[in-house]
C-alpha cells in the first residue's frame, strides 16, 4: 500500500531535477522576463439573474414560452486579451463546456499572460473555419459534438436543448448551432465591460452566459420553431445575432 | 548519501510494480499486446492496472468460453454472448441463467466494448472489469460465488500456469479473472464494415445506401445524435420514447434521479443485423420494426429526450421507400470480418 507514497517521491525527485536544471539555466540567462500569471476562464450559466437549474420548467423567454433546459454543451475558442496599452494576446485553443459537468466549467488555458491592466476579453463562440474540420476531436465527449458531413461537416458550436410548454402540449426544442451547409456561423465577440487586472501567479476570469438572451435580442424566438434547425440557415443567423450579447463579464 | 537512498527507493519502487507475488525461482515475462486500432477510431483507454498482454488476452478468451465459471459447468460468457450474433444471445429476447430463470433485459453486444465508458443498459458499471464481476455470481445467470470460482480455477490442471503467464501469480482471485476477460474484450474491435471501406475510399455506396446515409446523418432521420461518431453510439442514456410509463426504470434505478426515468444506454449500430432482437427488452424482432417505431410509434413521457423532435407527431414519418433506404444504410455497418474473426472464436473448438 506504500506505492502511492513512492510515486509521490518520484514526482518530487523529478521536480527537484527540473528545478536544478532551471537554476542552472537562470545563471546563464541575464535577461529579465516580464512577470506573468496563468490565465483561466470560468463559465457560469444563468437565466436572468439566477444560476441555471436543469430539468425544471421554471423559465419564460421573451416570446412568452415557458421552458426548461436539459442540455447545454458548447465550444469556446481563440481567446484574445487586449491590454490597456492596446497589445493583443491570442490564446489559440479550444474548450468544451458541458453545463451538467462542473469539471468543464473551468478552462485552464495554460497561457502565461503579462501582469497588468487589460481593457477587454474576446473569444470565438464555436470554432472558426480553419479549426472546424473532422478529426479535431477524436475522443468523447468533444467528438459527440460532430456535425455530419451531409450538413456541412466539423462540429456543433452549441447544443442547447429542452422542453417548452405550449398550452399543455410539451414540445422539444434543440438550439443546435454550427456550420450549416458550410456557412460560418461562429460568433466573434468581445465581452462588454470586461476590463480586468492580471496579478499574482494566476488569474481567473468569470464569463456568464444568460440563456434567456439566446431567444431575445434582436430576434424574439418562439421555442416551438427552434427544432430541427441544423439545415435551417435563416434560424442559424437569428441565433448568431442573438448570441452577440448572451455573454457578460463576471469579474476576476 | 541522500541520492544513494533515493536511488534505492526508486529501484524498490520499480520492482514493486513488476508482479504481485514475486517468486525468486521463476521469471515472469509477459508479452505486450499491441492493439490494432482502425483509422479514425478514438483512443482506447487501457486501465493502468490492467495493461494488455498476449498472455492476458489469450487467457481472457479461454475464460470467456469456459463454462467453468458457472456453478453447473454448462454456461460460459459466450452462452449469452455468441460471436455469430455479434456477441448477443442467439436471437433471444431475454437470457436464461443456469437455474432456468430469465433476466429482464436483452443481452448487450460485445462490439468495440473497449471504448465504452458505461456498461449494462443502465450503465451501472464504468469499466469492463467491473462489468465482468457481475454475471458469474448473479443468481439468475451463472450463479457461482467468486470464492467458489476461484477455488475451481486454483484447483484446475491448467489455469494456475496460465494465470502465472498473464499476471505473475498462481493464486487466482476474481480480479485476475475479470482483468483477463476485459483484456480479451478490448481486442474485439469491429472496424471493417462496408461503411468503413466506403470511408477509406475502397467501395461506393449503392443508391439506396446513399439515400439512407442522407436520412441517417441529417435531421430527417436524426439517428446520428445518439448513434454518434464512428462507434455509432454516444455511450450515454436517453428515453427514446418506447413507453408512456415504465416497467423498467433504466438509469433511474442507478442514480435515483427522477430525470433519469426510462433512460437506457444507446447501443452501437455496428453489426446490428446480427444482434436482433432490439431495445433493452428485446421487444422488436426486426430492423423494420425498429424503423417503424421511430417513424410512427413514439410514446410521450416526461423524460422523453429533447432530441426526439417529432414526438408529438409520433415520430420522423418516413415513407416506405425512405425506411428501406435507411435500413440499407444501416446494413452497411455489418462487418463479417468481425463475426468470422478466428481470434474471437471458441478456443476449445481447436483443442
Amino acid at each position: 500500500m506504500n506505492k502511492p507514497a513512492l510515486t509521490h517521491l518520484t514526482i518530487l525527485l523529478i521536480t527537484m531535477l527540473v528545478l536544478t536544471i532551471a537554476a542552472c539555466n537562470k545563471s546563464n540567462d541575464e535577461k529579465p522576463q516580464p512577470a506573468t500569471a496563468l490565465l483561466s476562464l470560468k463559465f457560469e450559466h444563468i437565466v436572468g439573474d439566477d444560476p441555471l437549474m436543469f430539468n425544471q420548467m421554471i423559465y419564460t423567454n421573451a416570446f412568452g414560452n415557458p421552458y426548461s433546459v436539459e442540455t447545454l454543451k458548447y465550444f469556446i475558442s481563440d481567446i484574445k486579451l487586449t491590454s490597456a496599452q492596446g497589445s493583443e494576446y491570442l490564446i489559440d485553443a479550444e474548450h468544451y463546456v458541458d453545463g451538467l459537468d462542473s469539471s468543464t466549467s473551468l478552462f485552464e488555458t495554460g497561457a502565461a499572460i503579462p501582469l497588468g491592466e487589460y481593457s477587454s476579453v474576446s473569444f470565438i463562440f464555436g470554432l472558426n473555419k480553419e479549426k472546424n474540420l473532422p478529426g479535431l476531436f477524436p475522443n468523447a465527449p468533444e467528438s459527440l459534438m460532430e456535425w455530419p458531413p451531409a450538413m456541412g461537416t466539423g462540429y456543433h458550436y452549441m447544443k442547447l436543448e429542452g422542453k417548452t410548454d405550449s398550452s399543455g402540449v410539451i414540445n422539444n426544442f434543440q438550439a443546435h448551432t454550427g456550420p450549416t451547409m458550410n456557412n460560418q456561423n461562429f460568433i466573434e465577440l468581445t465581452v462588454p465591460n470586461s476590463s480586468f487586472m492580471v496579478s499574482g501567479n494566476s488569474t481567473t476570469i468569470t464569463i456568464k452566459m444568460d440563456i434567456n438572451k439566446w431567444w431575445a435580442n434582436p430576434n424574439i424566438l418562439d421555442l416551438n420553431t427552434v427544432s430541427g434547425i441544423m439545415g435551417n440557415q435563416e434560424m442559424q443567423l437569428k441565433l448568431k445575432a442573438n448570441g452577440e450579447d448572451v455573454f457578460s463579464f463576471g469579474g476576476v | 548519501m541522500i541520492s544513494l537512498m533515493l536511488t534505492i527507493i526508486i529501484i524498490a519502487s520499480c520492482d514493486n510494480n513488476s508482479k504481485e507475488n514475486p517468486d525468486p525461482e521463476e521469471s515472469w515475462n509477459p508479452t505486450p499486446y499491441a492493439l490494432q486500432i482502425p483509422e479514425g477510431f478514438p483512443d482506447m483507454i487501457i486501465p493502468n492496472d490492467n495493461p494488455m498482454t498476449l498472455e492476458g488476452v489469450n487467457l481472457g478468451r479461454k475464460l470467456f468460453y469456459d463454462p467453468v465459471l458457472s456453478a453447473d459447468n454448462i454456461q460460459s460468457c459466450a452462452s449469452c454472448h455468441a460471436q455469430a450474433f455479434g456477441f448477443t444471445d442467439n436471437g433471444k429476447r431475454l437470457s436464461t441463467g443456469i437455474d432456468g430463470i430469465a433476466g429482464t433485459r436483452n443481452a448487450m453486444a460485445v462490439i468495440n466494448a473497449g471504448w465504452m465508458t458505461s456498461l449494462f443498459w443502465d450503465g451501472r458499471k464504468p469499466t469492463l472489469e467491473s462489468q465482468a464481476l457481475e454475471p458469474v455470481p448473479n443468481p439468475i445467470e451463472m450463479h457461482l460465488s467468486w470464492a467458489n470460482a476461484a477455488a475451481k480455477l486454483n484447483a484446475h490442471p491448467q489455469y494456475p500456469d496460465l494465470f502465472f503467464d498473464a499476471f505473475g501469480t498462481r493464486t487466482i482471485d476474481s480480479m485476475h479473472v475479470v482483468k483477463a476477460i476485459a483484456q480479451f474484450e478490448r481486442t474485439m474491435i469491429s472496424g471493417n464494415s462496408k461503411w468503413d471501406k466506403y470511408l477509406r475510399g475502397e467501395v461506393a455506396l449503392s443508391q439506396a445506401e446513399a439515400k439512407g446515409f442522407e436520412i441517417f446523418f441529417t435531421e430527417k432521420g436524426d439517428c446520428f445524435h445518439c448513434h454518434a461518431t464512428i462507434l455509432f453510439t454516444d455511450n450515454i442514456f436517453h428515453n427514446n420514447g418506447l413507453d408512456s410509463d415504465f416497467t423498467d426504470n433504466g438509469l433511474f434505478d442507478v442514480t435515483g434521479n427522477s430525470n433519469d426515468l426510462g433512460k437506457f444506454k444507446t447501443p452501437t449500430l455496428r453489426n446490428i443485423t446480427y444482434t436482433a432482437p432490439y431495445m433493452h427488452d428485446g421487444r422488436f424482432e426486426t430492423l423494420e420494426d425498429v424503423v417503424d417505431f421511430y417513424s410512427e410509434g413514439l410514446q410521450f413521457s416526461p423524460t422523453i429526450d429533447p432530441l426526439m423532435k417529432k414526438i408529438n407527431q409520433g415520430g420522423i414519418r418516413l415513407t416506405d421507400d425512405e425506411k428501406q433506404n435507411l435500413i440499407a444504410f444501416i446494413r452497411t455497418l455489418t462487418d463479417t470480418d468481425f463475426i468470422d474473426n478466428p481470434e474471437f472464436s471458441n478456443p476449445f473448438n481447436n483443442e
